[in-house]
């Protein structure tokens, strides 16, 4: 064995300095001298060491811990005899080390400064692909990034910057511009709006059912409701994560994290449907129930030669099962979201169609004269003139005051009615309220009672003269009233039907020769200042001529102007209803504002109120305007609400297209009838869209969707059934 | 004084603890609408920072800043803690994009290197005591050179003494460039007596032709190629404990050149998410 | 080379004399009275010669009235003679003690904040750089003595005399110089009475005195049995309540031995080299296995081996430390069975060793049947081995190579844990750093198992580097007791460094500030300096490299407390 390498004596080892920048260039050959570098690495040995003089002679002066008295000893000049070869002084490792890492630290800064300041920046620095459809910008920061015109300094300062920025939604806004007015707002929707729906969504969630974990987000995360700035686009849509991934992707808990009331998932904890997806009635009344289990077996009523629809007419003996489908009907519309119903030709024309145009109903009432005024005047000695004898019937003993509404529009262009309109308002309040005897009139009143009479005999005298111009100028009375684009096109529609039609002409001269045969001399005298010389009720009209089944026709005896039906989806019929659910408005704000008041629908005759208003149903608007349903629910593609469903997947997914599964009858025959029953004195009423009247299915509750709609099954993540956006 | 174990169970279960909640948060925050990768950045920025801060601490030994030792605990639980928050960070994915691509393998190679490094530290050590006499790593020269010496003086005495040349040949041939330097790195690194073995026999081989006091010098030639060897055990195993900071250093200090130029990119580019 | 200021005369002994005042006059003052008018002169050669010693090594010291001379538990490295006045020694055995504060401990002389960061830069970058240009006599020299250091004095004398136990001394009189000799740290504290005149000795002077002249070293031991003594008994629990009368038995009848010499530490050298069992033998014996105790024996200063026989050979087992009782339980148990028992292990003297025997009848009736047993617990029990073994934990072995390298001595012994140990240097940097840019210890030294003793200084508790410094350049810090040398006043003797076994302390060739050797002005040999770890004496965190040290590898340990050892070694 040989000796241990190191000596521990000071003799032998002296301290190492490893904290040195610079060792001695020997050291890697093993024969470092012991003087070693400079700290700025120059070489300073030269000789061992330097002699010094004892007497008159040199002494080695090597100390004991380098080696001691050398046995050479120094040259007789004094100097060291041991020369030292003079090293190149090199770095030690740590120093090394040192020196590597300032360099990588360097080549660290230069390499993100030029990849931060270089025109090939934008490649480098994008944190990744971008989605298809965005990827022609890839090339192109500032397309999205307000911050990519900034400077690196103008950055660092936004980090150092605690405030709100406003962020770069704006960009994104400036393509995706079909996002409603406020797009940025949550769900595009005002902040007050979106309190509210909260605060109902708070009290349909079921209480304690809050998972733990929403507590605790609640208490780390803040809101992300800004009132101010709104959310920024990229809140939800994260971009740079390649070229395939789902922008819109969202997760239930994502959701969650604004909305206050807090659920595990749809099945548990999601509120329960709230009639869905009746939360209005129906637009059109149709009583499954009693079709289905009545009519459709039957067929008994059906207008001689009318097609029974394909899927109906097997209906009744049940032979072909695939004969009941509700698709006979219902079809999905072109988005397939939504099963309209396929048109009235198609689905009730074959039973219902001729009960619309059936001759036995009297038409719509446009023009009447009361009997019952006229002969109160009279016996106060008031003058009115001609006026006939009419027969009782419809609406001809019925108050004087009131007026059809086209009438009372046609009248208002009467300066005389007008002065009269106040005093006969007053007398149809005091009359509706029924406390004192209807017939005592005042001489104010009288005075307006015949002031009407005048007007009316004045209007009739009118439009029999056939001054279209005139005419038609009545109606313009209506038009800054009008306001909407319906209203315009009512107007239109009146206009074309009332003074181009001949048939009107013929109708309401036969009525005026009938009526008012000395009409023209009366208003002639009158015009000319002298007193009416005709007395009333000396005229007998006579009976109501039949010269057409449809059109307008003047009901005489009971002192009429009528209109028949051509059809299903009249238009004039339409005009005149929707007229007629105006006018209170349009005539007196106040008395249309006071709530119910005798249907103006009633007056207009039973084919309207019954046949028209019999399926189609009635909502009184906010403005108190009433306005029918002429239509089915639609819904248009350009509007976007919370909740969506489309029924086109469901029908393929769902066997045999079993609409039963979701859509189940709920009431019995004799509910739905009592139902429908009461609901045809509604149409005076009937202003509540919120009413219960449904179609005679029960609404559908949440587990019919949660059978499938589980996060096992089809999924149950919020947007499969909720928009995020907003917009009409 | 806790023991070294016990110190270790302690140290792991704070930072298993850390872990579960730094987790747990992320599990929770990602419920928000609000991306973690603020949150969990910012964090992770710290950590680094802190991790950083160590070489700080070393070079400011006479500062009452607490023992290094407990920063080495720190650092390394804190370490590991930073691989949870990177990998929370980036969301379970490999980030895409030039900058961000480098930026995560500057954290890996800081993180693997750190890694190793605490492998190294933790098995040469022992491995260093069992064989070869403890030097230090800066006289490791010195001794060679001594070594060498030692042998050539045998050498060289033989030619002198018996006048024959086997051994000086044999040691041209096969030994001086053992003898010059370090050699046989990698099989000390990974503990192979392969080499001393292949020398120690090829000697052995040649011990046939050897007269008697050629083989007393073969004698000493061979504790001498021992006592080589050894130190190279000491070189390999030294060289690696003090090298392998070369990787983990500098690249820290990119990693967080690097990381402060993501901050402000991240946030100037947020668009408003953050 | 340079020349100019980078040449100084080659220091000497008594360059720098322990006081300039001391004049001709005064030495032969001195030299008048008791005892030294005693002293044989021709006993001391030239260079050295008595005169000499008194010039160089002693110092005249004026006290006011309460001004503190020695306080009790500093290390002193000098002994006082009293020309005129009185001074007061406080009495251990009162039981009461001036507190810290009335005594105004001085505060450790750390860096501020401020010059602890300024290390940054200010450190310099040349190795071992020297500013030898200022005066020698600088504030260093002067606080190991009192020179410009403010005296602390006490208040309001009377009073505290009522309080406190004292005892007076009179001019004539010597004092400290059992500290000073024994290397103990001082036992009570001492203050003038009056106004008196002191003649302070450097212990190195009093050492040479003391060689050689007899008479004074029966006046010595003398005074050590009858100042010190009862101090050193009272200490021990055993015999801490004995009542005054017995204890004048215990003082009078208690025997006083000596082991090795003082001046022995080249002999130690080569003898702790020589393997366990050469230095074994070698060893004085103090008491002897197997025997019959003829006391309990109790150790005042130095270090003493306890071994058994084992097989052919001897095991050591343990060590005893200042303040610790041998024999105890063999006697115990003896007079328990009324059967005398032999001493179950050897006690040998390390080195340099005094202990106190009290004999056994005396232990026997005055302590164990005055119900004084089982209150001792600085002593070991019968079967060390077992003992340390579940105090600490640690192997025989351990311990056998703590003993044999003398590495009991450490109070703050380096040890690396080698399995732990990564070779990262950062233990070395640190150093470096507290110390101007040089370290102050080498990582490498004697390795047992997997521990390795590194060469840094362990603090002795009995440092015989200090013995032959011929300046008091090797000294205890005064407050803390760590070895410090001073570089104003060390001489590149290498005496220390001969001296210490453990190679703890290193000769340098000091720089100025461009890196340019130091050489003396008549030779121009480069000046050396001893240099060696001071604990970070100035430092505020304590050792630096056991604070940087990452890995938990470095230790800095007392190993005269087992308990900090078996923590360390059973991490």
């Amino acid at each position: 064995m040989i000796d241990p390498l190191q000596e521990f004596d000071f003799l032998e080892s002296n301290y190492e300095r490893p904290n040195q920048e610079w060792e001695c260039g020997w050291t890697a050959q093993g024969e470092s001298c012991h003087i070693g570098p400079d700290c700025s690495g120059t070489c300073q040995a030269h000789r061992e060491c330097v002699p010094y003089k004892d007497g008159d002679r040199y002494k080695c002066a090597r100390p004991k811990n380098f080696g001691g008295r050398c046995d050479l000893g120094p040259r007789p000049d004094g100097n060291c005899s041991q020369r030292v070869v003079e090293c190149q002084p090199v770095r030690t490792l740590r120093y090394r080390r040192k020196l590597f890492t300032f360099t990588v630290a360097v080549l660290a800064l230069g390499s993100c400064l030029i990849m931060f300041g270089g025109s090939w920046g934008n490649s480098l620095t994008s944190p990744g692909e971008l989605t298809q459809q965005h990827k022609p910008w890839s090339e192109k920061c500032s397309r999205c990034h307000t911050a990519a015109n900034g400077t690196f300094a103008q950055w660092v300062g936004g980090v150092m910057d605690p405030k709100p920025k406003s962020h770069d939604s704006q960009q994104c806004l400036k393509c995706h511009e079909k996002l409603g007015s406020q797009p940025l707002m949550a769900h595009g929707m005002e902040s007050e709006h979106l309190k509210s729906m909260r605060q109902e969504m708070r009290d349909a969630s079921e209480p304690g059912k809050q998972p733990f974990v929403y507590a605790l987000l609640d208490k780390a995360s803040r809101n992300p409701l800004d009132e101010k700035n709104g959310l920024a686009c990229a809140l939800c849509h994260q971009e740079h994560r390649g070229q395939k991934f789902d922008l819109t992707q969202m997760s239930n808990v994502q959701c969650q994290s604004c909305h206050s009331a807090k659920f595990h998932s749809f099945s548990d904890g999601h509120p329960e449907f709230d009639g869905f997806p009746y939360q209005r009635r129906t637009r059109l009344y149709f009583d499954h129930v009693t079709h289905f289990q009545v009519h459709f077996k039957s067929f008994e009523r059906v207008k001689p030669g009318a097609v029974i629809p394909r899927g109906l007419r097997d209906y009744g003996n049940g032979t072909n099962p695939s004969a009941q489908s509700c698709r006979s009907c219902h079809q999905p519309d072109s988005s397939g979201r939504m099963m309209p119903i396929r048109g009235f030709e198609h689905s009730c024309a074959a039973c219902h169609g001729a009960e619309i145009e059936e001759d036995a109903l009297p038409g719509v009432q446009l023009l009447t004269l009361r009997m019952q005024d006229s002969k109160l005047l009279t016996a106060a000695g008031a003058t009115i003139g001609q006026w006939p004898t009419l027969k009782a019937g419809d609406g001809a003993e019925s108050n004087e005051d009131s007026v059809l509404p086209l009438m009372e529009i046609l009248l208002s262009a009467d300066s005389d009615y007008l002065k009269a309109r106040k005093d006969l308002i007053q007398l149809r309040k005091r009359r509706q309220n029924g406390s004192e005897n209807p017939d005592d009139l005042n001489a104010q009143q009288a005075d307006a009672l015949q002031r009407k009479a005048w007007s009316i005999k004045r209007l009739i005298h009118r439009l029999g003269t056939g001054n279209k111009i005139a005419n038609e100028r009545r109606l313009n009375y209506l038009k800054p009233i009008f306001k909407s684009d319906g209203d315009a096109a009512l107007l239109q529609t009146l206009s074309a039907s009332l003074f181009r039609d001949p048939t009107f002409l013929t109708a309401l001269k036969t009525a005026q020769k009938s009526w008012f045969p000395k009409l023209d001399q009366e208003i002639e005298d009158l015009n000319g200042g002298n007193p009416p010389t005709y007395s009333p009720f000396d005229v007998q009209p006579a009976a109501t001529l039949k010269d057409s089944s449809s059109g307008w026709y003047a009901s005489l005896p009971d002192g009429a102007l009528r209109y028949r039906v051509t059809g299903h989806s009249d238009r004039l019929v339409r005009a005149i209803l929707d007229l007629a659910g105006r006018v209170p408005h349009l005539i007196d704000t106040s008395a249309a504002k006071s709530a119910a008041g005798p249907s103006p629908f009633g007056e207009l005759g039973p084919t309207a109120s019954f046949r028209c208003l019999g399926c189609h149903t009635v909502d009184k608007q906010e403005d108190g305007r009433l306005a029918i349903n002429w239509v089915g629910r639609h819904v248009s593609p350009d509007s976007q609400s919370f909740t969506k469903f489309s029924h086109a997947p469901h029908l393929t997914l769902l066997s045999k297209n079993n609409c039963s599964k979701c859509h189940s009858q709920q009431k019995d025959i004799n509910f739905a009838r009592e139902e429908f029953v009461s609901f045809r004195e509604m149409f005076r009423a009937n202003t509540n869209p919120h009413s219960t009247l449904t179609s005679g299915f029960a609404p559908i509750s949440k587990k019919t969707c949660t059978e499938c709609h589980t996060s096992q099954r089809v999924g149950d993540s919020c947007l499969k059934c909720h928009n995020y956006h907003i917009f009409k | 004084m806790r023991s070294l174990a016990a110190r270790r169970w302690y140290s792991l279960g704070v930072f298993a603890l850390l872990a579960a909640v730094i987790l747990a948060l992320y599990a929770i925050l990602s419920f928000s609408i609000h991306p973690t990768s603020f949150a969990s950045g910012w964090t992770l920025w710290g950590l680094i920072l802190a991790l950083a801060a160590y070489n700080v601490r070393k070079r400011l030994t006479f500062l009452p800043l607490g023992s290094s030792s407990k920063w080495l605990q720190v650092h390394i639980y804190g370490g590991l803690l930073s691989f949870v928050l990177f990998i929370v960070h980036v969301e379970f994915r490999v980030p895409s994009g030039a900058f961000e691509l480098s930026l995560t393998l500057l954290y890996f190679i800081v993180f693997f290197s750190g890694l190793g490094g605490l492998a190294i530290s933790r098995a040469i050590p022992a491995r260093l005591t069992t064989r070869g006499e403890e030097v230090l790593f800066e006289r490791i020269p010195k001794f060679t050179k001594r070594i060498r010496d030692d042998v050539e003086n045998i050498v060289l005495g033989c030619i002198s003494e018996t006048q024959t040349t086997a051994i000086p040949e044999f040691y041209v041939e096969h030994l001086k460039h053992f003898f010059d330097g370090p050699r046989h790195f990698w099989q000390h690194l990974f503990q192979s007596s392969r080499p001393r073995n292949d020398l120690l026999g090829e000697i052995r081989s040649h011990e046939r032709f050897l007269n008697k006091d050629e083989r007393a010098a073969v004698q000493r030639i061979i504790d001498l190629i021992c006592a080589k060897d050894d130190l190279d055990h000491q070189y390999a195993l030294q060289w690696t404990l003090k090298v392998w900071l070369f990787a983990h250093i500098p690249f820290t200090y990119a990693l967080v050149i690097f990381s402060v130029f993501h901050l402000v990119l991240a946030h100037a580019f947020a668009g408003g998410s953050e | 080379m340079s020349q100019g200021r980078s040449i100084i005369p080659r220091p000497k002994r008594w360059d720098v004399p322990f006081s300039d005042e001391m004049t001709d006059d005064v030495v032969e003052r001195i030299l008048s009275v008791a005892p030294f008018n005693k002293i044989d002169r021709k006993k001391f050669r030239a260079p050295i010669t008595l005169e000499g010693i008194i010039q160089n090594d002693a110092r005249l010291v004026s006290c006011q009235e309460g001004d503190i001379i020695i306080r009790e538990g500093d290390w002193g490295n000098s002994a006082f003679f009293i020309l005129s006045g009185t001074v007061r020694v406080e009495l251990m055995a009162s039981g009461k003690f001036l507190p810290p504060e009335k005594l105004g401990r001085p505060v450790t002389k750390r860096k501020s904040l401020f010059r602890a960061i300024a290390q940054m830069w200010s450190n310099s970058k040349e190795p071992e750089f020297r500013d030898l240009s200022q005066p020698a006599l600088s504030s260093e020299v002067g606080s190991r003595g009192s020179g410009d250091r403010t005296r602390i004095y006490l208040q309001d004398i009377p009073r505290l005399l009522d309080k406190y136990k004292t005892v007076a001394l009179e001019a004539g009189e010597l004092f400290g110089e059992i500290a000073a000799l024994g290397r103990m740290p001082r036992t009570a504290t001492v203050f003038a009475e009056g106004e008196a005149t002191l003649v302070e000795f450097r212990w190195q002077g009093l050492r040479e005195i003391f060689r050689k002249d007899a008479s004074m070293r029966t006046h010595i031991e003398t005074k050590f049995r009858n100042n010190a003594l009862e101090g050193i008994l009272r200490n021990e629990p055993s015999f801490a309540n004995t009542a005054e009368e017995d204890m004048q038995q215990l003082l009078d009848q208690a025997e006083f031995n000596t082991f090795a010499t003082y001046d022995l530490s080249k002999q130690y050298r080569d003898m702790a080299r020589g393997g366990t069992e050469g230095q074994l033998t070698e060893e004085p014996l103090v008491a002897k296995e197997g025997d019959y105790p003829n006391g309990v024996t109790l150790i005042c200063s130095g270090l003493a081996r306890l071994s058994q026989r084992y097989h052919n050979g001897h095991r050591t087992l343990g060590y005893l430390l200042p303040g610790q009782m041998y024999g105890f339980p063999e006697i115990e148990e003896g007079w328990k069975t009324q059967k005398q028992l032999p001493l179950s292990m050897s006690l040998r003297a390390i080195g340099y060793l005094t202990t106190v025997t009290v004999p056994t009848q005396l232990v026997e009736r005055l302590v164990l049947e005055k119900g004084g047993a089982g209150k001792s617990h600085q002593s070991p029990a019968l079967d060390v081995a077992a003992a340390a073994q579940t105090v600490t934990n640690i192997g025989s072995d351990i311990i056998e190579f703590a003993v044999d390298n003398s590495l009991v001595q450490g109070t703050a012994t380096m040890i690396i844990d080698l399995d732990r140990c990564t070779r990262c240097d950062d233990c070395v940097r640190a150093c470096s750093n507290a110390h101007d840019n040089n370290p102050r210890f080498l990582r490498h030294g004697p390795i047992h198992g997997q521990y390795m003793i590194a060469n840094a200084c362990m603090h002795c508790a009995d440092p015989v580097c200090m013995i032959e410094c011929p300046t008091g350049a090797i000294s205890r810090d005064l407050a803390g007791g760590q070895v410090v040398i001073s570089d104003q006043t060390c001489v590149g003797c290498t005496r220390c460094a001969d001296n210490c076994s453990y190679d703890a302390i290193r000769m340098v060739e000091v720089r100025d500030g461009v890196g340019n050797l130091i050489r003396d002005e008549n030779g121009r040999l480069p000046i050396q300096q001893a240099t060696k770890c001071d604990l970070c004496v100035e430092q505020r965190i304590g050792p630096a490299c056991q604070n940087a040290c990452p890995h938990d590898a470095l230790y800095r340990v007392n190993m005269t407390d087992l308990n900090s050892l078996g923590s360390v070694f059973n991490r």
